[in-house]
């Protein structure tokens, strides 16, 4: 029986992080008039009707948008989580005859157990560092399910990055449980941001340092393939991207030196050790190409797709370096504000000769996303927030970019709203890339108010088609899903 | 045969744990599998996964009892793990992380790692000793 220390959870790629904000900032914010983003939800949310407030609901949009992101942060007197590691709550903002409907649901968790027991932040995490007595028996007991949902094969998938995907149903938001694709599969991290070819075939990959696992789903969410690679080295991944052929890996130099909680204390700026991109054949995952960019940072990456001579192109949300990350975890606790650079909209290129470019834009973009019908194609369009402030964390507008073109049109909500993630939804008949609406979120300051706003994809700057607010304000979360009626 | 064992395991109830006894209570989530127990008696072997003696119990039904008899007193420390599917291994997933239920003496919490020595060690005097472990 081999239970020595080093054999149990070498795991703990166990890292929930997914935002632009630092903990600080946030800590400093209490008196903030933007401290609703950070607020607490003490319960779940019972349907209820929204109010539309603005336009009329475009005929033919009928679905869900589902939506994660944590909203419980602070148990007994203790000091507030991480931003990272506040609790999951899934939202599900239904769509239908004109009209639109909204409920939350905590995601159940060992974790949130955990606390709520307590009444105290006993499960480390991210950014937390809990108590040692806290049971950390696998990554499972640090599962946040907080970052992401996936659709696939009918059921809902809410997503952390550093343990398994738990399973909540679609229509109640009740937790079924942990997902395990496979015996040999329990426990191990799924990433919140798989990637989804047009056919519904999953692609994901797992975080383990030096080790990653890459996982294939079927459209209906059966395991096809589980696969562990080693890495050039043990990077904090967040998001990876694939054209229809090939998954690209994006090694920037935040870098795990040793496991401890919480997670986040043990990563390291290593700027020295520049970027390296790793490309792996779909079809077989020992063929890979390593292509090298100096140091940056980023989160979130749009699709990539190939071109005829083999050109790789994707765009990313970028940094251009560390102070992030190294303020970000040097003053986990100092409640000031942080000076960080937020992240702009750029498009890296990886030619067929092996070298490789980025060509940063001058833009603030964050959560991107692209027309699902073109993952992996060629493409054109990438929507995103944008309107992020030097005095002000989060984002208060969306925006479009035209990659052909370069141009951005965007839509600012005004100084007293946060713009949260916003989702591109096909047009039901249609083909053509960016036929459809984008369909997000925003928490209006003014109103203490969650808003639900339905854009023409193509004419964002033209404002929202409709707006509905809702009488409860939610804090801002992540990432989210639509999901057709 | 039947006498001298029925006779061994009345005694076994109606007394303390002897001199030099370590009496162990596992419980388990599931009556299945079987529960695979480790004795240790110093820092180094524990480190070292070197068990003085090791038993396992069948998990078939609650309570799960393992005991350890006649041995000199002094600090020990138990790793165990509930074999649920009985292949006699500590199942693990493709990172090598265990995936079945481990207790360690104490009840010492797993935090990323195994429990140190440490936490898991106990004294046994001449009047043996008792642990409850929450295999989990």
């Amino acid at each position: 029986m081999d239970l020595s220390r080093r054999t149990l959870i070498s795991g703990g790629a166990a890292l929930s992080a997914t935002a632009i904000l630092s903990p600080e900032r946030l800590w400093a914010a209490e008196a903030a008039d933007w401290a609703l983003a950070v607020s607490d939800v003490e319960a779940d949310i019972a349907p209820r009707a929204l109010r539309l407030v603005h336009g009329r609901a475009p005929a033919g949009l009928t679905g869900t948008l589902y939506r994660n992101g944590p909203a419980k942060f602070r148990y007994g007197a203790g000091e507030a989580a991480h931003w990272f590691d506040g609790d999951g709550l899934v939202r599900a903002f239904r769509i239908g005859d004109g009209q639109a409907r909204l409920a939350a649901r905590f995601v159940d968790t060992p974790k949130r157990r955990a606390d709520q027991a307590a009444n105290a932040l006993v499960t480390p995490g991210f950014g937390t560092t809990g108590s040692a007595r806290a049971r950390v028996g696998g990554p499972d007991d640090l599962n946040a399910a907080n970052t992401a949902l996936l659709a696939v094969g009918g059921q809902l998938w809410a997503l952390w990055e550093g343990g398994s995907p738990a399973a909540v149903d679609p229509e109640t938001l009740a937790t079924k449980g942990f997902v395990t694709l496979r015996d040999d599969a329990k426990g191990m991290p799924f990433l919140a941001h798989p990637r989804v070819e047009p056919d519904g075939r999953v692609w994901n990959l797992g975080m383990n340092g030096r080790q990653a696992v890459i996982w294939r789903l079927s459209a209906s969410g059966a395991l096809e393939d589980m696969k562990v690679i080693q890495l050039p080295r043990s990077s904090y991944v967040h998001d990876f991207t694939a054209t229809d052929r090939e998954l690209v890996i994006i090694l920037q130099p935040w870098v795990r030196e040793k496991l401890v909680t919480p997670l986040a204390a043990g990563m390291a700026w290593k700027p020295e050790l520049g970027t390296q991109v790793v490309v792996i054949d779909k079809a077989d995952l020992t063929k890979r190409r390593t292509y090298e960019l100096p140091a940056l940072f980023f989160f979130h990456l749009g699709d990539a797709w190939r071109e005829s001579d083999g050109t790789i192109r994707f765009d990313g949300c970028v940094s251009d370096d560390g102070a992030f990350v190294t303020k970000h975890v040097a003053s986990m606790t100092a409640a000031k504000p942080f000076e960080g650079s937020a992240p702009k909209n750029s498009m890296f290129v990886l030619h067929p000769n092996g070298r490789a470019e980025i060509m940063k834009g001058s833009r603030t973009a964050e959560f991107p996303r692209t027309d699902p019908r073109f993952a992996g194609l060629d493409r054109r369009y990438t929507w995103h927030v944008t309107g992020e402030r030097s005095d002000r964390p989060l984002s208060d507008g969306v925006g479009v970019t035209d990659w052909r073109t370069g141009r951005t049109q965007s839509h600012s909500f005004g100084t007293r709203q946060l713009s949260e993630e916003a989702v591109f939804v096909p047009r039901p008949g249609s083909s053509a890339e960016g036929d459809g609406w984008l369909v997000g979120t925003s928490l209006n300051l003014k109103a203490k108010a969650t808003e639900l706003h339905v854009f023409d994809a193509r004419r964002v700057a033209d404002g929202p088609l409709c707006t509905w607010r809702s009488d409860v304000a939610l804090p801002v979360g992540f990432h989210g899903v639509f999901v057709s009626a | 045969m039947y006498i001298k064992l029925a006779l061994l395991l009345a005694s076994l109830a109606a007394t303390p744990a002897a001199a030099g006894d370590i009496t162990l209570t596992f419980e388990t989530a599931e009556p299945k599998g079987q529960v695979m127990v480790a004795l240790y008696a110093s820092e180094a072997d524990y480190d070292g996964n070197k068990p003085r003696v090791a038993q396992m119990a069948s998990a078939a039904a609650a309570p799960v009892k393992v005991s350890f008899n006649g041995l000199p007193p002094g600090r020990y420390a138990v790793k165990s793990f509930h074999d649920l599917n009985g292949d006699g291994k500590m199942n693990a997933n493709a990172f090598g992380m265990p995936i079945e239920p481990l207790g360690f003496s104490n009840n010492a919490p797993v935090r990323m790692a195994a429990p140190s020595w440490g936490e898991t060690v106990f004294e046994v005097g001449a009047d043996g000793a008792a642990q409850t472990i929450k295999l989990q």
